[in-house]
């Protein structure tokens, strides 16, 4: 339905509710005039008929004196010639307006007397009329009234009186062509008096128009039957008026009354009077009838109008001051609904709606403070997104969050680099799609680096793992370190895992192709100083000639220094080993002491040579420990070297073995120069040698300490030391009786 | 106020305003149309033949039945009136130059020469303007029209029936002259001079009927004027148009050779004639004015039946009876409408 405006609708109502009784009263107001005026003109159509049928009336009355008249004369025991009475008739005739014809009958019905106005009759011309049916009817009823026919443009009808002898005997009959102009005369006289168009009119029982002021209709015989008036006249009515409203044959609208007319001849000595069967029609036109209601319908009307007029310009001006006010609130809410949150809706009267207009501006106020803090946050919070985004994308580590279904929610830069893939074609994607992880040769699932959060961890890293395999789109293999963590509150926010991305390959490469060199390097170097070593131990042995004694102190320095290049690159071998992971250890349950004792051989000579007191204290009933004799021996021997090498002449350098609950505790202190504080973190480090070792011996590879560690770390053991700078140093080695050793075959 | 209002508001006002006026003015045109004047606000020219001059009661008559219908002359109708003699094709010659200046709504005529003229001159000149008669004796025999009931044409009007009548008066006659022995009856028309009818009832009768045709006016009066009138002879007048046009020169003769006359109407009675029966003239003149005003209104002629006189007279001059040296029975006086006794 189209949007009608309040104040239309108001405008209308008002209006209406003016209209509506107005118009009831006007309507039933008129409708009782009308009925008024149809039942005046009802009435008054009964009196122009009763007038015309009194005209009428009278005039038969006196046609039938006259008729009474030459009946008397013509009486067998009037005193009267006949030839008098045939003078008396010729005058009769002459005299009267009416008669056309009359002619006298003997009780046999035979013509004993005719004149005629125009027409000569002699005797000869007398008729025998006892057998029609005038005589007939006339002889029986004592009155005969014929029907109208026309003669010559002019209507007529045949009037008969019977002529009664003093006894009461039949003895003949007068006839008369009664002139029946005087119809037409009472209608046309009558029609003058109802208003044009209307008429009056007679018609016979047939419904055949027998007067008319329009002779034609009388001369053409017209049956008018259909009409509703007639018809109802002549069938149902019985003697009764008869009121209709109808279209007459001329197309004239009119309100037609029929009356009977009613002549009632008596003849004193028949007992029934002779009536005629015939109706005066009044057809008053209804623009006459109605005249006076549509002049009145006019008034009314116009008043109605005007009185419409006023209460229209009314309702504008209520509709106005009652539709204001919601207009003001509707353009203030429509306004408000644009945007516009500074409208303000004008309060334009105190009342229920005034109330809410100042509820609705309250709420306009609080609504615009709302959105302006809502946008100042927004602002923030873009601003905030915006240097998210950014530290995001400047993070070197690639970032991807997923939410819970592991679909891609975040991408950063750094993981697009990595990945070889755009935020754009990862977004929603499963993570197992876009990011493939292998550890070794073994492909990692999503639940394994991103377990589900019911699983147990909601919090914190659920993954951490180095060095793992990353194929990008491109097919190229990444290595990275990879950590999966989950914070409590994405759970809420349908936050999955966070997973940051190290990108290591190019380290990872670099170490490898470092191991590599040394691993060739050092097989490559280890025959040649065999050679060297042989040529210089054969060199010595003097097998291929005497040395002299300061050829004999070279050749013995060569073999020392040869010496110390071997176990270099056996130190090197290790720790490529090491590193390469195939420095495998095999464990064997066995006792600790002949390891000690070899140790000792050697050392013994060693601390004496640099005039060091090797103390010893080792603990009797030691346990069988499970360990790979040589690996045990080199870790041991190696810090019993070290404490020698670093402690000046003079010092102690003590190897003390207990054991303490299920361990065997393994102590080699000295008194030598100590490792700086700042270099505590790097002693089990390859290559690594403090200042103080490396200004007090140059040589060193300082590999020693990081293979030491790493034995022991196989062993499933610990190394740790205390040391003060200037002070010394002490080792220690804890190995669990129990423990099972971490190593391989290899 | 909106827009969408005032438009609601103007549909509005202009719908009651528009329907008020239309009820208004519906009111307004029936209440009027009751109201209309009878006769017609337009001036109507009617063309009128007098012919001949024993005719001009019919004129004067119809004249004043005219101004009591409510036609006021150079108001409501204007009458060009045309005396013509006996002479078809000048008569004819008459109507055709008025036709030819004026414009004619409807041709008044009396007698049936005028009216004859009247019809020949619109059927052969192709015009409809209705032609609307006074005192034309048998229209139908005389081929004026086709019937009474309808012309069939533009001719309607009022008929004396003197055709029928003129036996009458000879019965009238007969009472008045019982001594007559000769009839004689000097006749033009065979139509409106009803001269069989009158011809079978002298005859009839037992008397000696003397007849004679004649052409003109002049021939009429050669005849009369040397005709061996004897004792007992009696004219009888006809109504046709010589007869009509020769009236005053006829009745002077007859009584100069003191030969009753029977005529037709109660003028010819006034004029010198002894007797005379049949409708009043001036009756037919005031009866053919409702014919006119029925035409003027609009209605064909055509459909108008045509009327019979509707009021016979016998008219008696006691003047020329003496003249005469006649006694009149007692009985025909007694009848008499009209007895004209000057000294």
């Amino acid at each position: 339905m189209r949007h009608i405006k309040l104040h239309t609708k108001f405008v209308i109502l008002f209006t209406a509710v003016s209209l509506i009784p107005l118009t009831i009263v006007v309507g039933v107001s008129l409708l009782r005039f009308q009925q008024t005026l149809e039942s005046d003109a009802a009435k008054l159509g009964a009196q122009f008929a009763a007038t015309a049928s009194a005209e009428i009336k009278s005039f038969m009355v006196s046609q039938l004196r006259i008729l009474d008249n030459v009946a008397t004369i013509y009486h067998p025991s009037f005193p009267i010639e006949r030839e008098t009475a045939d003078q008396i008739l010729d005058n009769i005739l002459l005299e009267s307006d009416n008669f056309s014809d009359i002619s006298v009958l003997n009780a046999e019905g035979q013509e004993i007397a005719h004149k005629n106005q125009l027409f000569l009759i002699t005797k000869d011309d007398y008729r025998d009329l006892h057998d029609s049916e005038a005589f007939t009817l006339v002889k029986e009823h004592g009155i005969y009234v014929g029907p109208l026919y026309i003669n010559r443009g002019r209507p007529f009808f045949d009037f008969g009186r019977q002529i009664l002898s003093s006894d009461g005997t039949f003895s003949g009959a007068v006839f008369a062509q009664v002139d029946a102009r005087v119809f037409p005369a009472v209608v046309e006289e009558i029609s003058q008096l109802v208003e044009k168009p209307g008429r009056v009119y007679i018609v016979n029982g047939d419904g055949v128009v027998i007067a008319h002021p329009d002779l034609s209709y009388v001369l053409a015989e017209r049956n008018l039957s259909e009409l509703p008036v007639v018809k109802e006249a002549i069938t149902v009515a019985q003697g009764k008026d008869v009121v209709q409203a109808y279209t007459n044959e001329s197309g004239d609208k009119v309100l037609g009354s029929a009356h009977p007319i009613v002549v009632e001849l008596f003849d004193l000595r028949s007992k029934e009077p002779a009536t005629l069967n015939w109706h005066v029609i009044v057809e008053q036109p209804e623009s006459a009838v109605y005249a006076d209601a549509r002049a009145a319908a006019f008034f009314l009307i116009f008043m109605s109008a005007t009185a419409v007029l006023l209460a229209a310009i009314a309702a504008v001006l209520l509709a106005g001051r009652v539709s204001r006010p919601i207009e003001a609130l509707h353009r203030a809410a429509l306004e408000f609904g644009r945007g516009n949150l500074k409208f303000r809706a004008e309060i334009v009267s105190r009342d229920e709606i005034g109330d809410l207009a100042e509820g609705f501006n309250v709420m306009a106020s609080r609504v615009m403070q709302t959105v302006e803090s809502l946008k100042e946050e927004e602002r923030t919070t873009a601003a905030e997104r915006n240097k998210l985004s950014l530290i995001l994308s400047g993070i070197t580590n690639a970032v991807i969050a997923t939410d819970r279904n592991h679909r891609i929610i975040l991408f950063n830069k750094a993981a697009e680099m990595l990945t070889g893939l755009h935020t754009e074609g990862v977004l929603d994607v499963s993570i197992q799609e876009v990011v493939r992880l292998f550890d070794e040769q073994q492909e990692l699932t999503v639940a394994e680096y991103c377990p589900d959060a019911d699983m147990g961890v909601t919090e914190g890293p659920v993954f951490s793992k180095n060095g793992l395999k990353l194929l990008d789109s491109n097919g190229n293999e990444h290595f990275v370190n990879l950590v999966t963590g989950r914070i409590k509150e994405g759970l809420n926010a349908d936050l999955g895992c966070i997973l940051t991305f190290q990108d290591v390959t190019r380290d990872f490469v670099m170490e490898r192709t470092k191991r590599e060199f040394v691993s060739i390097a050092a097989h490559q170097l280890r025959t040649p100083l065999t050679g060297m070593s042989w040529i210089a131990e054969a060199l010595l042995s003097e097998v291929k000639g005497k040395l002299t004694d300061p050829q004999k102190e070279l050749v013995k320095k060569s073999v020392d220094a040869v010496r110390r290049m071997v176990e270099l690159v056996n130190d090197l071998l290790d720790v490529s080993r090491i590193e390469e992971g195939r420095f495998g250890i095999k464990p064997l349950s066995q006792p600790l002491y002949p390891v000690l004792t070899r140790l000792l051989d050697i050392f013994n000579k060693e601390s004496k040579r640099r005039n060091i007191t090797l103390a010893i204290d080792i603990a009797e009933g030691l346990p069988d420990l499970s360990f790979d004799a040589s690996k045990i021996e080199f870790a041991i021997g190696n810090l019993i070297d070290n404490a020698i090498k670093y402690t000046p002449e003079g010092g102690t350098v003590s190897l003390r073995v207990t054991q303490e609950n299920e361990q065997v505790i393994i102590t080699v202190s000295d008194t030598g120069i100590g490792i700086p504080d700042g270099e505590y973190d790097r002693v089990f480090t390859k290559f690594f040698r403090s200042k103080e070792a490396l200004a007090y011996f140059t040589d060193g590879s300082g590999l020693g300490l990081y293979v030491t560690k790493n034995i022991i770390d196989q062993h499933g053991g610990r190394v740790w030391f205390e040391s003060e700078k200037g002070k010394g140093t002490t080792f220690h080695i804890a190995l669990s009786v129990s423990a099972k050793p971490s190593g391989t075959d290899v | 106020m909106r827009i969408q209002t005032l438009y609601a508001l103007g549909v509005f006002l202009f719908v009651a305003v528009a329907a008020i006026f239309f009820v208004g003015y519906r009111a307004f045109v029936m209440y009027d149309t009751s109201n209309q004047p009878v006769v017609s606000d337009h001036l109507h020219t009617i063309l009128v033949i007098e012919n001949p001059p024993a005719l001009d009661v019919v004129w004067q008559r119809f004249h004043g039945a005219m101004v009591e219908r409510g036609y006021e002359d150079d108001k409501d109708v204007t009458y060009i009136v045309k005396r013509v003699g006996t002479n078809l094709s000048t008569t004819k010659n008459v109507i055709r130059t008025v036709l030819e200046t004026e414009q004619v709504d409807l041709i008044y005529t009396m007698g049936i020469l005028a009216t004859r003229a009247a019809k020949e001159v619109t059927e052969e000149d192709g015009t409809a303007i209705p032609v609307v008669f006074a005192v034309v004796s048998d229209p139908v025999g005389g081929g004026l029209v086709a019937s009474m009931h309808s012309s069939g044409n533009n001719v309607t009007g009022v008929t004396p029936v003197n055709d029928f009548v003129v036996l009458k008066r000879f019965e009238f006659l007969r009472e008045a002259l019982p001594d007559t022995k000769r009839v004689i009856y000097i006749w033009n028309d065979k139509q409106t001079s009803g001269i069989d009818a009158v011809k079978q009832g002298v005859i009839d009768s037992g008397l000696v009927f003397i007849e004679k045709y004649v052409e003109s006016p002049s021939e009429f009066m050669a005849f009369l004027s040397s005709f061996p009138f004897q004792k007992n002879d009696v004219m009888i007048r006809t109504s046709d148009s010589v007869g009509a046009t020769v009236l005053k020169e006829t009745i002077y003769t007859t009584l100069n050779k003191e030969i009753p006359l029977i005529g037709t109407n109660q003028s010819d009675v006034t004029q010198g004639a002894l007797l005379s029966y049949g409708a009043n003239y001036g009756d037919i003149g005031a009866q053919s004015s409702k014919l006119v005003e029925r035409v003027l209104q609009g209605e064909s002629p055509a459909h108008i039946p045509l009327e019979d006189a509707e009021n016979f007279e016998l008219s008696i001059n006691l003047d020329t009876a003496k003249i005469l040296d006649i006694t009149l029975p007692e009985s025909i006086l007694v009848k008499a409408h009209h007895i004209l006794s000057e000294k």
